[in-house]
């Protein structure tokens, strides 16, 4: 007997996010690729820090940033244009021929690529730490993981958002995909205090940079694993909350948009519209 | 009546001929280079989207920078956002390159047909990224124009070398070109991250050529590599031509004013020094990566790789 409605939903999500698991191990280089380069990244900006004679637990933000920044990139490129790559490879067509819903493709991307940038913001984390000698503390462990887990609910709701998005897009989700890189580092306060952002920057910025799930996700972890060493932009238990908030909308807008933008794709014919 | 086959016009070995092809796929492949990064949008917003990232990563670094060092800009804050300018030539032209196999053979799928045609392969890589370091270029002059009047970098025009602006520029862009086709190479004969090779590698240069701190701040090892890399004394180079001298940082160590370089290290090289390497190593990356490129690609026909794909 064929599978049909929610077991069908999770075989398919299932589906999707095994060669994500497998392939966080099986591939080496990749291994090399995503985390020895966010790691120089990281230290060049560390480095920056010492040659200003920056206070030492900058050091640490700037470490905590570098790990978080792994799933920003891996929600930019593996989940919010992984459908236009799809598009591109000639697999977006199949997925739609098939009985499955690209909700569950979407949440199989989504879980599959959280455990693959755990793995890497893991070492990153581990390696900066070891080699820049970070102090954390970790007296409220219980709640940062409380924090990271809604910040990530959030993070790939709106992954999922972006993917329906990127479905109409040709060239452009490349692009986009591109300009979204630097400037959400800037925005979400990677590497410097978010608060200081806040102050210097308009408060529409400040608003934009709100919606990013990391921007605020990022400052509750570094308030809670360095307590006292920054003045946070609200407490974590308020940051937590607008996460929460986020988390729902993006997911409820993701479903809502993936189902118009793909009627709208299949209407305009660009489902299999490719190198435009 | 049976008419007779005009014999085709080939002037394989007419004198200039080969000039005059490579002049000619250069050209058209800098109009196609330019298409492929420019046609997908109206002006406007193209303009828009080729400044936000490198804007992004200025103002990261000018935050940075203000957290620390307050609204005190210092010559620091000028070595920084200079060095971060022209960082963007570093990343287009290295990144471009390699990213031009990636995209021919892997995106659009069309590396198989030009190998096929009559044109000049070398002269079509070069002419092909030729877009890409246009608009790296671009981005320098309003990253450096936004600076001065938004960000309160000074720059004194009056003390501005155009001489060795114009020098360091040139030799710079040769060396620079050299390690871009060494890259793009590289991405002709590796499987799945020839995409990403030329990023990783302006990457890894973020650290180790200057560009956001003297050579001087890492520790040893670290510092030596630094120092075999020519983008340090290219930046170093572009730097002094802007500056009008060696960048010094003013501070203030028991009571007394001291004035110092930035970088006591590169300091210790005169302009025609710094010139002399930056040329010497820039021809050195010309001729190099001429032959590197014409081995791999025998390698890439003779393992069939010309027209493989990796992507995934």
């Amino acid at each position: 007997m064929k599978d049909t409605g929610v077991k069908l939903f999770l075989r398919a999500a299932i589906a999707r996010a095994y060669p994500r698991i497998w392939g966080a191990h099986r591939e080496l280089s990749w291994i090399f690729f995503e985390i020895i380069v966010p790691l120089i990244n990281t230290s060049a900006f560390v480095f920056l820090y010492r040659a200003l004679g920056a206070p030492e637990q900058y050091i640490g933000f700037v470490v905590l940033g570098g790990a978080m920044a792994t799933y920003w990139l891996n929600v930019l490129w593996m989940m919010a244009s992984q459908l236009y790559w799809d598009k591109q490879e000639g697999f977006l067509e199949l997925f739609i021929l098939s009985p499955v819903s690209l909700m569950a493709i979407l949440l199989g991307m989504g879980v599959g690529g959280l455990y693959m940038s755990t793995i890497r913001a893991g070492a990153i984390a581990i390696i900066g730490t070891l080699l820049f000698n970070v102090q954390f503390n970790g007296d409220q462990w219980g709640f940062a993981l409380l924090v990271f887990f809604v910040t990530m609910f959030a993070l790939y709701g709106l992954g999922m958002m972006l993917s329906s998005v990127f479905l109409m897009w040709g060239r452009e989700a490349w692009q986009v995909s591109l300009a979204l890189t630097e400037p959400v580092f800037f925005l979400s306060g990677m590497n410097f205090p978010l608060s200081k952002l806040f102050t210097t920057v308009p408060g529409v910025v400040s608003l934009f940079s709100a919606l990013i799930p990391v921007s605020l996700g990022l400052d509750a972890l570094r308030q809670l694993l360095f307590p006292g060493q920054l003045q946070g932009v609200f407490s974590p238990a308020v940051e937590l909350g607008i996460e929460a908030v986020l988390g729902i909308i993006f997911s409820v807008a993701a479903y809502l948009l993936l189902k118009r933008m793909e009627h709208l794709a299949k209407v305009e014919a660009r489902l299999s519209l490719r190198w435009q | 009546m049976i008419e007779t086959a005009t014999k085709p016009n080939i002037s394989v070995s007419e004198p200039g001929s080969v000039w005059r092809e490579n002049l000619r796929t250069f050209r058209i492949a800098s109009w196609l280079g330019w298409q492929v990064e420019s046609n997908w949008a109206d002006p406007f917003v193209f303009f828009i989207f080729t400044i936000l990232r490198p804007m992004a990563s200025a103002l990261i670094v000018v935050v940075m920078y203000n957290v620390i060092a307050g609204g005190n800009k210092g010559n620091y804050f000028s070595y920084l956002f200079i060095s971060n300018a022209f960082f963007v030539l570093v990343t287009q032209t290295m990144a471009g390159l390699a990213w031009t196999i990636f995209d021919d053979r892997e995106n659009y799928k069309m590396l198989k047909y030009i190998y096929t045609s009559p044109a000049r392969k070398f002269a079509y890589l070069i002419g092909r990224a030729v877009g890409k370091v246009g608009i790296g270029l671009f981005t320098v002059i309003i990253l450096l124009l936004t600076g001065i009047l938004f960000l309160g970098l000074h720059i004194d025009w009056a003390r501005v070398e155009w001489g060795w602006l114009l020098a360091y520029f040139v030799t710079g862009m040769l060396g620079l070109g050299g390690l871009g086709i060494i890259l793009a190479g590289v991405a002709l004969v590796i499987a799945r991250h020839g995409a990403s090779i030329g990023e990783v590698t302006a990457g890894m240069l973020l650290l180790f050529c200057g560009a956001l701190f003297p050579p001087d701040v890492l520790p040893a090892g670290l510092k030596q590599v630094s120092l075999a890399l020519p983008p340090t004394y290219w930046l170093e180079g572009m730097r002094r031509a802007v500056n009008g001298g060696i960048m010094t940082n003013i501070s203030t160590v028991n009571g007394q004013t001291v004035t110092a370089p930035i970088s006591p290290f590169l300091a210790q090289f005169s302009d025609w020094q710094l010139l002399g390497i930056v040329t010497g190593s820039g021809i050195l990356c010309a001729i190099g990566s001429f032959l590197f490129y014409r081995w791999v690609e025998n390698q890439a026909k003779e393992r069939g790789m010309i027209d493989r794909l990796t992507g995934y």
